[in-house]
């Protein structure tokens, strides 16, 4: 806890992730630990797959959901929502070094996010899908982390996860966990306030949607998901347009980065990557690979052209490369040149059947 | 073929021979869940139609009626069933304090840090199949083409922000990609300067029998109700800006009705939204790869109508309970070929605008570069059509029907008036399927007109001989419609600018956004 009085009162937490391999290293032990919890001694009984690739859990009691041949007895909601509680404590002593039988190569990871600082989204019963049958209740609930310094704000963490369903019984039938392990370091970092948008709104007529796009932000951290290399959770502010989410810096360690194509050419287009909510200073790798070639693997580029332009926060670092036309998903790595603030982004990128030079002009505003 | 990856938790049953190869008609998954959470129980390409016209060097151009093709079966050789396996991702941690690592060292960019094998699938798990038909079109008199290849690739993600989903990038979801790559053979022999055959368009179907939980919210299970699927369609706003672009000689929605061929213009500034859809519907999404064009009626009427551009897909819940948000839609299969103005700022752009700068960039307003149809480039001439149908056995190829009487040469026909004359009512959720259909005309003429100002050069555009149909895949989000996050959406229903009562009393089948 970070007294009020310190410097790092006014600052934003980061949260440093955890190396996943030593987990999938000791993915047998953790299973015990899960069938354990689950009450299933034999690994028969009880699946749990832990992923390699970022150590996200499963642990799944065999032929009990959807496909249990009698309808589960299921236990009142009241009952459901204690064995849930119930498990997700036992689960996060039982994954701590509070346990002597708990690998000392992973004391210093939080494997489990804080269960008191679980935010209890909804406990739903769900029926199978021909109709014949109540078949769980589903409990979901989001990660929660402190944010502030201070240690007084605890914000959402989008894109994680736990999720538990309750079947015959009231036995928990399943878990899953979307979740990176943390460690314990934590980096303090100047919290960015929200601003509203400068760009061009347009003449849009949101009709319905309108209500939605006068929604205040949310401001959340952003875990990117499975198989996307991230280092650290920063926060960012989530504001509806009325369309759609974007995610905003929140500090200046929670960059965005977007993909635009700058020039089209008839066998060549060029495509510029430009990341904000930083210093301005930025450094860029490119890579690419195609769906529809997914055999191909991926190919780093180089021969980008680097150039400082004027954001919307300012000058910055933005990065050109000349791609065939085509459909490509574009991978960018960009490290921010001043605070080291790392940022990974993928966006599918395609060419326009239009080329720049024989064509295109402007419409004019009606 | 049962599939359990336990990389990224996704697992169906791909039925094969007992050769593992492709049974008739292709690639069919059945029982499809993520995470335990249900996605389909049946996805699959129902066929494909292929048009020719002989073309007399004289000018004189006759076309042949549409033919109808099942992966799998003759004329395509025995294809087996390969298995898309997923490579780990390396997710390092600094051993030395991560902070301080990406402060002095700049390794954190390399790639091979993180995909080590350059030759690796990190996408994810997956199927697929490639058949082959030697001679294709040997049996059409002197035809440009010889060979056709055809594979399916049916791929699914695994579950994250990357690459975003929606423009913004505010939505975790795992993509599954339905794709069909096709590619034709030139014919070296061919003599041009008599009378050839051409193709003048290929069209796929796909049938997608989604199923997605319902969740109640009820303090006892002591009701249980058969409420199904519902379904969304949304057209996003774009410039406020009149047409650019003026196409002829291609069909569009009445696209083997012969004598029907329409006109494709681009945008109008309006949004539309059917949340949750009413009645069975037949939906158009893009004309020959536009969003706005002219539609030619059964009673040969003529009118400009402007097509969708996403489909959204949900378990339903009691009546008068929320339905998923809009934006957001956090447990929800999500289908998007085009995004309009849902990147912010594009009002003084045109669809076609082929400068598309990143989000930040002051000199132009951002579009985020994804704005546009999410189509192959080089068969961007798509037309894109969906219909939303009550699950019906007379349309059931898991009831026996065949898969050529599951393709109409005219494609709505199948459902409207087929399967009935009047849609029926599912607004409040039944076991619904989408059909879907994607059409590449070999030829758009492009023409403009006097008072528009072309974004898009006056010019015949010729799709090539090769490409890739559905690259843009669905997204599958199952998230809580709870969480802090969903605070940024409405849970509302949304009919606009036709009201529910206006859809109720039309009965109409065919309803474009606009």
């Amino acid at each position: 806890m970070v007294s009020s009085g310190s410097p790092y009162a006014g600052k934003s937490r980061l949260y440093a992730l955890a190396d996943p391999e030593p987990i999938v290293r000791e993915a047998d032990r953790i299973a015990s630990v899960l069938r354990g919890l689950m009450g299933v001694r034999e690994p028969a009984g009880c699946v749990v797959a832990i992923a390699q690739t970022g150590a996200w859990m499963r642990a799944s009691l065999k032929n009990e959901v959807w496909t249990r041949q009698a309808p589960p007895a299921l236990p009142s909601s009241t009952d459901a929502k204690a064995t849930a509680t119930k498990f997700l404590q036992n689960l996060e002593k039982a994954c701590s070094p509070s346990n002597s039988q708990w690998p000392q190569t992973l004391a210093d990871y939080m494997m489990i996010p804080p269960v008191a600082q679980l935010n209890l989204c909804e406990l739903i019963v769900v029926p199978r899908a021909d109709g014949s049958a109540w078949d769980h209740w589903l409990y979901r609930a989001e990660p929660q982390l402190l944010v502030d310094g201070a240690g007084t704000t605890r914000i959402g963490v989008f894109g994680a996860h736990l999720e538990l369903r309750i079947g015959d019984g009231g036995r928990v039938v399943d878990f899953v966990m979307r979740w990176r392990a943390l460690t314990r370091e934590r980096h303090y970092a100047q919290p960015l306030p929200y601003t509203a948008a400068t760009e061009n709104s347009g003449n849009e007529d949101l009709g319905p949607l309108a209500a939605a796009a006068q929604l205040p932000p949310v401001q959340g951290y952003l875990l990117e998901g499975d198989g996307i290399p991230q280092y650290y959770l920063a926060p960012y502010w989530f504001k509806s347009d009325g369309h759609s989410v974007s995610p905003i810096s929140a500090s200046d360690w929670s960059l965005t980065v977007d993909i635009g194509r700058v020039q089209q050419g008839d066998e060549t287009m060029t495509v510029m990557a430009l990341a904000q909510g930083g210093s301005g200073q930025y450094d860029y790798r490119w890579a690419v690979y195609r769906y529809d070639a997914i055999l191909s693997g991926y190919q780093q580029l180089t021969g980008d052209s680097v150039q400082s332009v004027d954001s919307a926060n300012g000058r910055a670092t933005s990065s050109e490369i000349e791609l065939q036309n085509g459909i490509w998903v574009a991978m960018v790595n960009v490290r921010d040149r001043v605070t080291g603030a790392f940022k990974h982004h993928q966006q599918l990128v395609f060419s326009s059947p239009f080329s720049s030079t024989s064509g295109g002009s402007e419409l004019p505003v009606a | 073929m049962k599939v359990k990856d336990a990389s990224t938790d996704w697992e169906f049953e791909c039925l094969t021979d007992s050769s593992g190869n492709a049974l008739p008609g292709g690639l069919v998954l059945k029982s499809v869940l993520h995470n335990g959470h249900n996605f389909a129980k049946d996805l699959r390409l129902i066929g494909f139609k292929i048009e020719t016209e002989l073309v007399d060097p004289s000018g004189t151009i006759t076309s042949s009626a549409p033919v109808f093709y099942a992966l799998g079966a003759a004329p395509f050789a025995a294809a087996s069933v390969r298995n898309l396996i997923p490579v780990t991702v390396t997710l390092p941690a600094p051993a030395a304090g991560t902070f301080q690592y990406l402060k002095e060292a700049d390794t954190a960019l390399d790639f091979a840090r993180y995909f080590k094998d350059p030759a690796g699938n990190y996408v994810g798990v997956g199927v697929a199949a490639t058949y082959k038909a030697s001679g294709f079109f040997s049996a059409l008199p002197n035809c440009e083409y010889s060979d056709l290849e055809v594979e399916q690739i049916f791929l699914f993600s695994r579950y994250s922000n990357a690459p975003p989903h929606e423009p913004s990038g505010g939505l975790v979801a795992a993509r599954f990609l339905p794709m069909t790559r096709y590619a034709l053979t030139a014919n070296s022999a061919v003599d041009k300067t008599k009378p050839y055959t051409r193709l003048k368009r290929i069209r796929f179907d796909y049938r997608f029998q989604l199923y997605l939980d319902r969740h109640y919210d009820v303090a006892t299970n002591a009701t249980l109700a058969q409420l199904g699927n519902q379904a969304g369609l949304f057209a996003d706003s774009d410039s406020s800006v009149g047409s650019g672009i003026k196409g002829v000689g291609s069909g569009i929605w009445n696209v083997f009705n012969s004598g029907t061929a329409a006109t494709a213009v681009t945008s109008g500034a309006f949004v539309a939204v059917e949340k949750p859809v009413v009645l069975e519907v037949t939906a158009p999404g893009l004309g020959a790869g536009f969003p706005l064009f002219e539609n030619i009626t059964a009673s040969g009427t003529t009118s400009t109508v402007r097509g969708w551009d996403n489909v959204h897909w949900w378990g339903a819940n009691l009546a008068g309970a929320p339905l998923i948000s809009t934006p957001g839609a956090f447990h929800c299969a999500h289908l998007h070929w085009r995004w309009g103005g849902a990147a912010p700022g594009v009002g003084s752009n045109t669809v076609f605008n082929p400068t598309v700068y990143p989000a930040g960039m002051p000199t132009k307003s951002a579009m985020k570069g994804m704005w546009g149809p999410v189509l192959d480039p080089g068969i961007w001439m798509q037309s894109i059509r969906v219909a939303i149908v009550k699950n019906d056995p007379k349309l059931d190829p898991n009831k026996g029907v065949a898969l050529k009487d599951l393709s109409n040469d005219q494609w709505e026909k199948l459902f409207d008036p087929s399967l009935r004359a009047t849609p029926i009512d599912i607004e409040g959720g039944d076991e619904i399927v989408m059909w879907f259909s994607s059409e590449i005309p070999q030829r758009l003429e492009v023409t403009g007109d006097a008072g528009w100002v072309s974004a898009a050069p006056k010019a015949t555009y010729t799709a090539k001989p090769s490409g890739t149909v559905f690259i843009h895949g669905f997204f599958f989000a199952h998230d809580s419609e709870r969480s802090s996050f969903a605070k940024v959406g409405s849970r509302d229903p949304a009919h606009w600018p036709m009201d529910e009562a206006g859809i109720r009393s039309a009965k109409k089948w065919f309803r474009p956004a606009k």
